[in-house]
């Protein structure tokens, strides 16, 4: 079977049990406060309570860890270089380090050094609730929240087939490799074009069967199974609740 | 190439998706309500699809894992990327750009909670570049190329789908962060100038393996492409299979 790193751990890790609702409230929290944050040292601060939680809290293998934001941190490091560099005239004035047109000012640098400061604790955040909550969950959450029946059962459905679909790529894949269907480029956009259409008449196909399967069964409205009852602890929520309105409070600037 | 089934398929590598917490909150916030239209518009489109024809939920649901798989597959792309918006162009064509909005905008939740692509922030933002102005401007491509041989309006859709993709993206990080000396036009020719390494090379594959994907498909899933209403494709494979009927008598 298919697994995405980020979903093993959420299935899991140490805070599985807690409600949807509580690990929502504090990584939600600690997201809202990195985004608006205003001050280096809460970004930090933010960035070290996201982590520690997860890590230390939740216990979610560091090596998963890593490996989830080794991606996104690619990009958010390509996008800081570009940031930091400014190319035109005014690369005279307080140029850090300058090559021909181009140039990294203080400026440029601050900014850059900013939105990756940002970036790192906002993604921290979002890890906390990804490697902590599985996305079933999350939905029962968002049910509750009202959003449209339909597109939660959407999600729901979408959740469901795609890990059989990654399985099924996975195996087309090899069997193309052991033919030899990757050894130049043009057999591989074949390939790859081939196991595009195969993946599409294969979700096709289980759609349908389930589709059968279910009709069978007197099927009619929505797909919904039942939620496991999780009470919401009030100490997590009070505790993350206060942590982040104190973070806030900090970030705003009051004492 | 991964020589592991299964395990390490969603990709590694650069991909368009603005990261979490990248976006100033103003500039975050002003995507989000952007892009709210287009979603709320195609959720009510997929909500009337759905009472209509209470079983084609699922056919949506097989429409989005997909997508979302498509994306993650690895590209022999010529610079190593990976993950990658092909999954916008094909399913404009397949699916309508109003249903894209809601499925790509319900991928890129799965994205960001799975992959750790993009983010909640950021939803906002990709939803509008991947989503909405990919496959419209994919979807608008392809039908206007309808008198065009059929791979070469595929070819064109997937390939536009993806650049405007890019350029949005790239539009929104120059709106957001302005060169001190040149402002949005100097930020954004360096972000163009950046991604296009990457991203050029990238729609013409995906174009190709676009053209190569309904290629497969048209000798697999006809009638499936028919029913969807993918315009012409019925009829183009019967006179193909016909024209094949001639060569071999």
């Amino acid at each position: 079977m298919a697994r995405l790193a980020i979903d093993e751990a959420a299935w899991t890790n140490a805070w599985r049990s807690r409600s949807a609702a509580e690990k929502s409230v504090l990584a939600l929290g600690l997201l809202a406060v990195a985004v608006t944050a205003t001050r280096p040292a809460i970004v930090l601060a933010v960035l070290v309570v996201a982590v520690v939680a997860a890590l230390a809290g939740a216990r979610v293998p560091a090596r998963t860890y890593l490996k989830a934001v080794a991606a996104p941190a690619l990009f958010v490091a390509i996008s800081a270089v570009s940031v930091a560099i400014t190319i035109g005239s005014g690369s005279g004035r307080g140029a850090l380090w300058s090559w021909g047109p181009v140039a990294v000012t203080d400026e440029t640098l601050a900014r850059a050094i900013e939105v990756t400061g940002r970036s790192m604790a906002a993604m921290a955040a979002l890890m906390l609730l990804a490697t902590t909550t599985p996305v079933s969950d999350l939905l029962t959450g968002l049910r509750r929240l009202r959003v449209p029946e339909a597109i939660i059962d959407i999600a729901a459905l979408i959740y469901r087939m795609l890990f059989t679909l990654l399985d099924t790529v996975g195996s087309i894949r090899e069997a193309q490799t052991a033919r030899l269907g990757y050894a130049t480029g043009r057999s591989a956009r074949r390939s790859i074009g081939s196991l595009g259409a195969a993946v599409l008449t294969q979700a096709w196909s289980r759609a349908r069967r389930l589709e059968d399967g279910l009709a069978g069964r007197g099927y009619t409205t929505s797909l919904r199974t039942l939620a496991v009852h999780r009470p919401v602890s009030v100490p997590f929520v009070a505790a993350s609740g206060a942590l982040v309105v104190a973070l806030a409070c900090w970030s705003v600037g009051w004492r | 190439m991964s020589p592991m089934p299964g395990r390490a398929i969603p990709g590694k590598g650069c991909d368009m998706h603005i990261a979490e917490g990248f976006l100033p909150p103003l500039h975050a916030a002003a995507w989000t309500l952007a892009a709210a239209p287009f979603v709320i518009h195609g959720a009510r489109e997929v909500r009337r699809v759905v009472r209509d024809h209470p079983t084609s939920r699922i056919l949506l649901g097989a429409a989005g894992a997909f997508t979302f798989v498509l994306s993650a597959i690895k590209l022999p792309s010529v610079t190593g990327s990976s993950s990658h918006p092909t999954g916008t162009g094909v399913g404009a064509i397949i699916f309508r750009p109003p249903v894209m909005a809601v499925l790509g905008c319900i991928v890129l939740v799965f994205q960001a909670l799975l992959l750790a692509h993009g983010g909640l922030t950021t939803l906002g933002a990709n939803t509008f570049s991947m989503a909405i102005v990919g496959p419209w401007a994919g979807y608008a491509a392809y039908r206007l190329l309808r008198k065009a041989p059929f791979a070469v309006a595929v070819f064109v859709g997937v390939a536009v789908a993806d650049l405007a993709t890019y350029v949005t993206t790239a539009t929104q990080l120059a709106l957001a962060f302005p060169d001190p000396t040149s402002g949005f036009l100097g930020a954004w020719a360096r972000f163009m100038g950046i991604f296009a390494v990457t991203q050029v090379p990238l729609a013409v594959v995906e174009g190709i393996v676009g053209v190569l994907l309904f290629r497969a498909l048209a000798a697999w899933a006809g009638p499936e492409l028919a029913d969807l209403g993918v315009r012409g494709f019925a009829a183009r494979t019967e006179r193909e299979s016909s024209e094949h009927e001639v060569t071999h008598a």
